[in-house]
């Protein structure tokens, strides 16, 4: 099985480099990786899926079965990270 | 609750017969759209998809001028009469679905203010923003006004009515008060639309249970001052699904017998009120902007805004889309009363039953698997509405189960959605203009602008949906 990481960056409610479009293939195992100051959730929607950040950061791995766009958002502050792009 | 995600076909479903065209062209598009940049892995562009569509909605524009001569949907806007067996199942019916309404309003209401504050586990999020809005919303189209029978919000403002009517003044509110005026309601949408698309934390269950607590109050208020009738005019949610219900082939006439007519039939009758076509155009404008905040122009709009920065930027977007949506149908209001020679006001809404179907398709293209996929969490929620752990009826386990529809499923939905919705637009401005004008030959020229603007709203409609 195929994987890719999505590295994340976020100091404060900001990500380094500004929310963007990231594509994966469908069936990978995707990993979610935060590091930062954020004590924020990411919450990867669609698959529902969220990241306690602890000190900051904070990983998940799952798998990409679900074919089609999703925001994944940092949940408290609203801010958007990325649009995970699966297909 | 913006849409956060959209599913998009994979590009197996490329590989269709021709004739199939916009729905293949749809799947392949859509897959094609989302990319950073490279579509070349595909064989059909965007573009295509939308010369397609355009295609339709232009050739049942001639093919109307050609076939259809005679204004054919108000004569048969009356419809005949249902059985007498389902006149008195109908009849039983309403008394218990006025009481389940308000309980439903009461449970969303608890669980939003009261229940878990996580969104995945409270019923109010998912039982609002999908069930309720969209969820009630297309089934109106099929089924009619369904919703009149259940709305608990013009029950509990006739209600203050009476009560100040027989408690507090000898001199009650007249009855029926402002009740044609669609202003009241124009506001309530558009709260509603700045709740769900543009308030940066509008997932939470919180924000909806304050938002319930205010709006239902606004409807017991205004009842109170107002008296009875206002709230039907009032509530903006009652207010969108009678106007979708009037497409459907099924109606309650005044004196409560249920009819059936042809599809589109009741548009022809629909009743246009001041405000009513600012109502229609802040709906078709607000489902737009959801769409747009998935394009990836809104992601570096929105890129690194939080908070009430967030909202503003959300909220000034919201403000300028239903602007563009508005100019574009006053701009061929305009140049048809130029055409014609009668009062832009007239004409403005005389052709607002034009764009209700515009509405279901938008709405359809924009929630259908909304609907059916993140829908179905209700199923599990309702067995544990308050996120206590809870499993009334043995369903908290379930899970959403995402291969239900397959994305071409959905793919093809939404393009028939918005072809055959604009189609039936032109169709149903066209049996407009031939109730309206004295002539054949004027009718027809008059919706050249009324097509300009069809076209309009189906390519930018197409580019939405597919996120370029």
């Amino acid at each position: 099985m195929d994987g890719s990481v999505i590295e994340l960056v976020v100091i404060g409610n900001e990500l380094e480099g500004g929310a963007r479009r990231q594509p994966v293939s469908l069936g990978d195992e995707i990993t979610v990786r935060v590091s930062g100051t954020s004590t924020d959730h990411v919450h990867i929607h669609g698959y529902d899926l969220f990241i306690d950040l602890t000190d900051g950061s904070g990983e998940l791995t799952f798998s990409a079965d679900i074919p089609g766009v999703f925001e994944i958002e940092l949940e408290g502050s609203g801010t958007l990270l990325v649009q995970m792009e699966v297909k | 609750m913006r849409t956060r995600w959209a599913q998009t076909p994979g590009r197996a479903t490329a590989v269709a017969p021709v004739l199939i065209g916009a729905a293949v062209l749809a799947s392949a598009s859509e897959a094609a759209a989302h990319g950073v940049g490279g579509r070349t892995d595909l064989p059909i562009g965007v573009w295509n998809l939308v010369w397609a569509a355009s295609f339709a909605v232009a050739v049942s524009f001639v093919a109307l001028g050609l076939f259809w001569t005679e204004p054919r949907l108000r004569p048969a806007a009356e419809g005949a009469a249902l059985p007498p067996l389902v006149q008195r199942i109908g009849q039983r019916l309403l008394p218990p679905a006025r009481f389940l309404g308000l309980i439903g309003l009461a449970v969303v209401g608890y669980a939003g203010l009261w229940g878990n504050p996580n969104p995945s586990v409270n019923i109010s999020p998912i039982a609002f923003f999908v069930i309720f809005w969209v969820g009630v919303q297309i089934v109106s189209a099929f089924l009619g006004d369904f919703w009149g029978g259940f709305n608990p919000f013009p029950v509990l403002a006739d209600a203050a009515a009476r009560l100040r009517a027989s408690a507090v003044s000898a001199s009650p509110a007249p009855a029926d008060a402002g009740a044609g005026n669609h202003w009241w309601a124009v506001a309530a949408i558009l709260s509603f639309a700045w709740l769900e698309l543009a308030y940066h934390d509008s997932d939470s269950p919180r924000s909806i249970g304050a938002y319930l607590v205010v709006y239902t109050l606004a409807m017991i208020g205004g009842g109170f001052v107002f008296g009875r009738g206002w709230g039907r005019g009032a509530d903006g949610f009652g207010v969108l699904f009678t106007k979708i219900g009037a497409m459907a082939p099924l109606c309650r006439d005044r004196s409560g017998v249920w009819r059936r007519r042809p599809p589109l039939a009741g548009l022809s009758a629909l009743e246009v009120n001041p405000g009513t076509v600012a109502f229609v155009l802040a709906v078709l404008g607000s489902t737009s902007f959801d769409g747009f905040t998935r394009s990836s122009v809104w992601l570096d709009i929105a890129s690194n805004r939080s908070g009430w920065e967030l909202t503003a930027v959300n909220t000034l977007g919201l403000v300028f889309v239903i602007g563009i949506v508005m100019v574009v149908y006053r701009a061929a209001i305009a140049v048809m009363a130029g055409l014609t020679g009668r009062l832009e006001g007239e004409l403005a809404r005389a052709f607002v039953p034009a764009l209700v179907p515009v509405v279901v398709a938008y709405s359809v293209a924009h929630y259908f698997s909304f609907l059916v996929l993140e829908g179905q969490a209700v199923y599990a929620l309702a067995s544990d509405p308050f996120g206590m752990g809870w499993d009334l009826f043995g369903t908290a386990e379930y899970r959403v189960n995402y291969t239900w529809v397959s994305t071409s499923a959905i793919a093809w939905t939404q393009t028939a959605a918005i072809a055959a919705g604009h189609a039936l637009g032109v169709a149903v401005a066209h049996d407009r203009a031939l109730e309206l004008f004295e002539s054949h030959r004027l009718a027809v020229r008059s919706q050249y602008p009324m097509l300009a603007a069809m076209l309009i709203y189906t390519v930018a409609g197409l580019f939405l949906l597919l996120g370029t």
